[in-house]
């Protein structure tokens, strides 16, 4: 499904967000895909990951992320993780691309960022999901900060009354903004809300309150 | 999903937490307004009632739908994938399944945030098949369509209200862009919203002529993509594609 595509934001806002995934494609290379998946989060961890997940497994900021990795399951399929350096990405996608590891990986971003870091990778764009929008009752949308945290889960999981809710807290006191994005990043069990942002943009809406 | 009332405070601590807003507290006690509940499940995974008075209860066809398309870890019944589509792009480098001059068009509707019932994702469905476009059939959807001519779904599943479905469709870019005029007018029509994207494949001078063709007739990406970076290959032995 196109899970991660649908981020919202300026392009300030998505030019230092980038999810990955890696795939394994049922029936074509999923043998052995458990051992290669683990490998790529044992290079991942290398390059200052701000969260990952394994559905039914666990995310970084709820288990120790050496005992996520163990327990990644010997078939398996679709893992993800966020990055927010280009740096740490480019050289990353170096290091995935010299493993060889037959699976296919996805980089989410803006498009025309992405390109110019996978040439400096030395991979190559090969099919492209490129988002147009929103149609229908927009006006039943949340407020657009509101929707730049809900939309880090493309399935839908981040409820906007929590948002609200810990948007409160913070400006009461109660929790620090980070306290807060880890709690609005919970129910993310695929671990590609960007934690850190989550933190920034809660403190700024707690201000604005 | 539902409350034990015998269990329940009333401490409110539930209804943050729920995806779609409906939990309320009633004569003290939380309630779950059933016919509005996706089944997303998040509430009883996160543990969020102290007192565990949220449980599951029996779910029987048509409304274990529900979950399968709103919960990430409920698999559909045929395919026993979980998610709301395909593999569809992201396995590409290996699927070969979109193919220069063709464009893949992903309809989810509901999202974000605002929830579907199942009615709104045939008017879609039948507008495309109307145009001769056919559903994929590893799509989850599938599996729920009455007549694939008409795109009609089955009855008894219309009513059913999930936290999102995605239709996935692969055509020319002429035709994908005739479906998008379509879907344009149609979207006032819903009681939801729909969230669009194309699939094109790159050439290797990193140009997108399937994507340019859509462009030329007005259908303009924000900018924001999914790339497949083409490091997947066939590796298990005895199985593969042509």
């Amino acid at each position: 499904m196109t899970h991660t595509l649908h981020r919202e934001g300026s392009n300030e806002d998505l030019s230092n967000d980038f999810v990955l995934n890696i795939v394994a494609s049922t029936g074509l290379n999923v043998e052995g895909a458990g051992e290669k998946i683990r490998h790529f989060y044992r290079l991942l961890l290398k390059h200052n990951p701000v969260n990952f997940g394994i559905k039914r497994v666990g995310q970084m900021y709820q288990a120790p992320s050496e005992e996520i990795i163990e327990n990644i399951p010997g078939r398996t399929h679709s893992h993800n993780c966020v990055l927010v350096n280009k740096d740490d990405l480019v050289q990353f996608l170096k290091e995935v691309k010299e493993a060889d590891f037959g699976l296919s990986v996805i980089v989410t971003g803006l498009y025309d960022d992405i390109k110019v870091y996978c040439r400096e990778a030395g991979v190559k764009p090969h099919t492209v999901n490129l988002s147009l929008g929103v149609w229908g009752k927009t006006e039943k949308l949340p407020q657009p900060k509101e929707r730049q945290i809900t939309t880090m889960c493309g399935h839908g999981m981040l409820s906007v009354n929590l948002v609200r809710n810990m948007v409160d807290k913070v400006k009461h006191g109660s929790v620090t903004p980070w306290e807060a994005a880890i709690e609005v990043a919970r129910p993310c069990y695929c671990g590609i809300v960007n934690v850190p942002k989550v933190a920034t943009l809660l403190e700024e809406m707690a201000q604005e309150a | 999903m539902k409350i034990d009332h015998e269990i329940c405070i009333g401490c409110e601590e539930c209804i943050a937490y729920c995806t779609m807003g409906v939990i309320s507290i009633q004569d003290g006690l939380a309630h779950i307004d059933h016919d509005e509940c996706v089944e997303c499940g998040v509430c009883l995974k996160l543990k969020v009632c102290p007192l565990e008075a949220i449980y599951q209860d029996e779910l029987r066809f048509p409304r274990i739908i529900r979950s399968s398309f709103s919960n990430p870890e409920m698999p559909h019944a045929r395919t026993k994938r979980h998610g709301r589509g395909t593999e569809e792009m992201k396995t590409n480098d290996v699927t070969n399944r979109f193919k220069e001059g063709e464009i893949g068009l992903c309809i989810e509707v509901g999202r974000p945030g605002i929830g579907t019932r199942l009615r709104d994702v045939e008017k879609i469905s039948m507008a495309l098949a109307q145009a001769g476009i056919l559903l994929e059939e590893d799509n989850p959807i599938y599996d729920h369509v009455e007549d694939l001519l008409t795109g009609k779904l089955k009855e008894e599943v219309l009513g059913e209200k999930v936290l999102s479905a995605i239709v996935e469709v692969k055509e020319k870019p002429e035709i994908i862009a005739l479906a998008l005029d379509g879907l344009k007018e149609l979207s006032s029509t819903l009681e939801t919203v729909i969230t669009l994207s194309v699939i094109c494949k790159v050439r290797e001078d990193e140009s997108i002529p399937d994507y340019d063709k859509l462009n030329k007739l007005g259908y303009t990406t924000n900018g924001h993509a999914k790339v497949n970076i083409g490091l997947g290959r066939i590796s298990d032995k005895g199985e593969g594609i042509a």
